[in-house]
């Protein structure tokens, strides 16, 4: 039997091979983790701990992956990989949240997150302000109807993947999604 | 893009958030890494052998000892091929000698499994006589092999 050597693209991986390779130390392993899913769970962390703290989101996405690195022999596979990392982030994003009071909006970081359009400047202005009128609306709502919300309408997960991540019943996902959702069509509504 | 009901307000916005790209995140993902590699993985020192079978290297007694963490990332390394990769690798120690090693693998579809852990015996005993040299009581039947998983194609992808 030969067992030739051959160097393999570390970013060609499934998350199943890369999760095996890092439990065993391999740190080109993880970093590919990590620009895999690293960018979702910052922009997670970004909107969950709301506006004017992107250095908050910044350590608590950091946190997040530090973290998965120490326990990442604790992940057996029984949910995606993503799902698992966002759970991390969230838990600590809404430790985050109840630690800290309220913040205005910060109109330079909402303009720093919506990457202007170099092609149609008033575009750009547009869908900045959109965006700040979509992040003012998920401050208001309660953690896990942002949560679900984020996951569902952001992130794209399946209701199980939001039940997972958050820690919560299936029902009881589904319920904090859809209250979510009609509250944030409530406060949008004022914005044309 | 004219917005002419909420509905396409919300849904404009949700087109913009799932396309984001936050502009901080390489410095993020770099602050991530750095503390990654800063955190030091739990390693015992083993004991290294001299030529003569013997922990001292000289007349003065000297002696040689490697973390096994160095053990562990070289036979990771060693055994990561194209018909076989580690799933888990675990040593076992008495007193600071490495008595024993435990390897669960997964192999690639249509390999012969009984030679592969044969194969694998010799692999790991190399690697660990290269670096703590030849342990007189240790030999193959101190290493087991599991095969854990067999994938279709190469398994470092799968």
């Amino acid at each position: 039997m030969s067992a030739t050597q051959v160097g393999v693209d570390a970013d060609a991986r499934t998350d199943t091979a890369l999760v095996r390779a890092a439990r065993l130390g391999d740190q080109e392993a993880f970093r590919v983790i990590v620009e895999r899913h690293g960018p979702a769970m910052y922009r997670y962390a970004l909107r969950m701990v709301g506006s004017g703290a992107e250095s908050d989101a910044a350590e608590v996405t950091q946190e997040a992956l530090v973290s998965a690195w120490k326990d990442i022999g604790s992940f057996q596979g029984r949910s995606e990989l993503r799902t698992w990392l966002i759970r991390l982030v969230h838990r600590r994003a809404v430790d985050l949240a109840r630690r800290r009071r309220p913040v205005p909006i910060d109109d330079q970081v909402m303009a720093a997150i919506a990457r202007p359009a170099p092609d149609d400047p008033l575009q750009s202005v547009l869908d900045a302000e959109l965006l700040a009128a979509l992040q003012a609306a998920l401050d208001t709502l309660p953690p896990l109807q942002r949560a679900a919300w984020l996951l569902r309408e952001v992130e794209q997960m399946s209701y199980e993947e939001i039940a997972t991540a958050l820690g919560v019943p299936l029902d009881s996902a589904r319920g904090h999604l859809q209250r979510g959702r009609r509250t944030l069509a409530e406060r949008m509504a004022r914005w044309r | 893009m004219a917005l002419n009901s909420p509905d396409d307000a919300l849904a404009r916005a949700v087109e913009l958030a799932r396309g984001e790209r936050p502009e901080a995140w390489p410095q993020v993902a770099a602050s991530a890494m750095e503390r990654v590699r800063a955190f030091v993985t739990p390693s015992v020192p083993l004991h290294a052998f001299a030529p003569d079978g013997g922990r001292e290297f000289d007349d003065r007694g000297s002696t040689t000892r490697v973390a096994s963490r160095v053990v562990k990332a070289a036979l990771r390394a060693a055994l990561d091929t194209a018909t076989h990769t580690p799933d888990a690798l675990d040593l076992l120690i008495e007193e600071g000698r490495l008595v024993g090693v435990e390897v669960a693998l997964v192999g690639s579809y249509g390999t012969d499994l009984h030679a592969l852990a044969e194969e694998v015996r010799t692999q790991v005993l190399d690697v660990v006589r290269d670096l703590l040299g030849v342990d007189p009581d240790l030999d193959d039947a101190d290493v087991a092999v599991r095969i854990v998983d067999v994938v279709v194609g190469d398994p470092r992808l799968r």
